[in-house]
């Protein structure tokens, strides 16, 4: 891993079109400004890792588990108030 | 070069783009979108590339009316909602052992704009929005 010392209002550049600039430090909390492009998606990682374990449960339920899941919902009594237009 | 054979996908199913991708699953961008109840309330999403790959979505206003997640400018303007584009949120729905087990993700719901066949899983930021939510507690 690379390791840089910056201080506030200094930044780093990553690649050609990435800026992470340190803002302010407070204590054990540190703010940083990203500029990046669009295309390039930028997360807190815990936040990330947490989706993509969530995703991970919910692919590739069986085909019996979907059709229990669908006739479940039908029984419901909390029918919602407005139908699809479709 | 003479036009070659129509893929033989199911012809009155939409496919539908995922841009990116799932979290996790950034290979599969092209899926259809199968309704399994009338009532429009469960969706399953099947990967075009994969057909082990599915997720099961609910359209988050069925369940979560009071829902509305923040969505960031650049996702704003990748669908155009400034300029009126219509757009369905749906919910990633984890199966339980039971119904009463499911979960929804709150945090990744997915935005759809059904006349552009476009979806992009987004992240809701800086929110307390659970991804494994009860279904059962809208």
């Amino acid at each position: 891993m690379l390791v840089l010392s910056r201080k506030v209002g200094e930044s780093i550049v990553i690649g050609d079109d990435v800026i992470v600039t340190i803002l302010e430090i407070r204590g054990d909390l540190i703010r940083v400004g990203i500029d990046a492009p669009r295309h390039i998606k930028v997360h807190r990682r815990e936040v990330f890792e947490a989706i993509e374990a969530a995703n991970r449960e919910a692919v590739a339920p069986t085909l019996e588990a979907m059709s229990e899941f669908a006739s479940a919902i039908k029984g419901l009594p909390v029918a919602p108030k407005t139908k699809d237009s479709d | 070069m003479s036009v070659s054979a129509q893929i033989d996908v199911q012809s009155d199913v939409p496919v539908v783009e995922v841009r990116g991708g799932l979290l996790g699953f950034p290979e599969f961008t092209k899926f259809t979108l199968i309704k399994m109840n009338d009532e429009g309330l469960v969706y399953r999403l099947q990967s075009i590339e994969d057909a082990a790959i599915n997720f099961v979505v609910v359209p988050a206003a069925s369940f979560f009316p009071n829902y509305a997640p923040i969505v960031d400018d650049e996702v704003a303007k990748r669908f155009n909602l400034a300029g009126g584009a219509e757009v369905l949120l749906l919910l990633v729905v984890t199966l339980g052992e039971t119904f009463k087990d499911s979960t929804v993700n709150l945090m990744a719901p997915l935005l759809l704009d059904p006349n552009a066949q476009i979806a992009e899983q987004i992240i809701v930021e800086n929110s307390d929005l659970s991804v494994r939510t009860p279904l059962m507690a809208a």
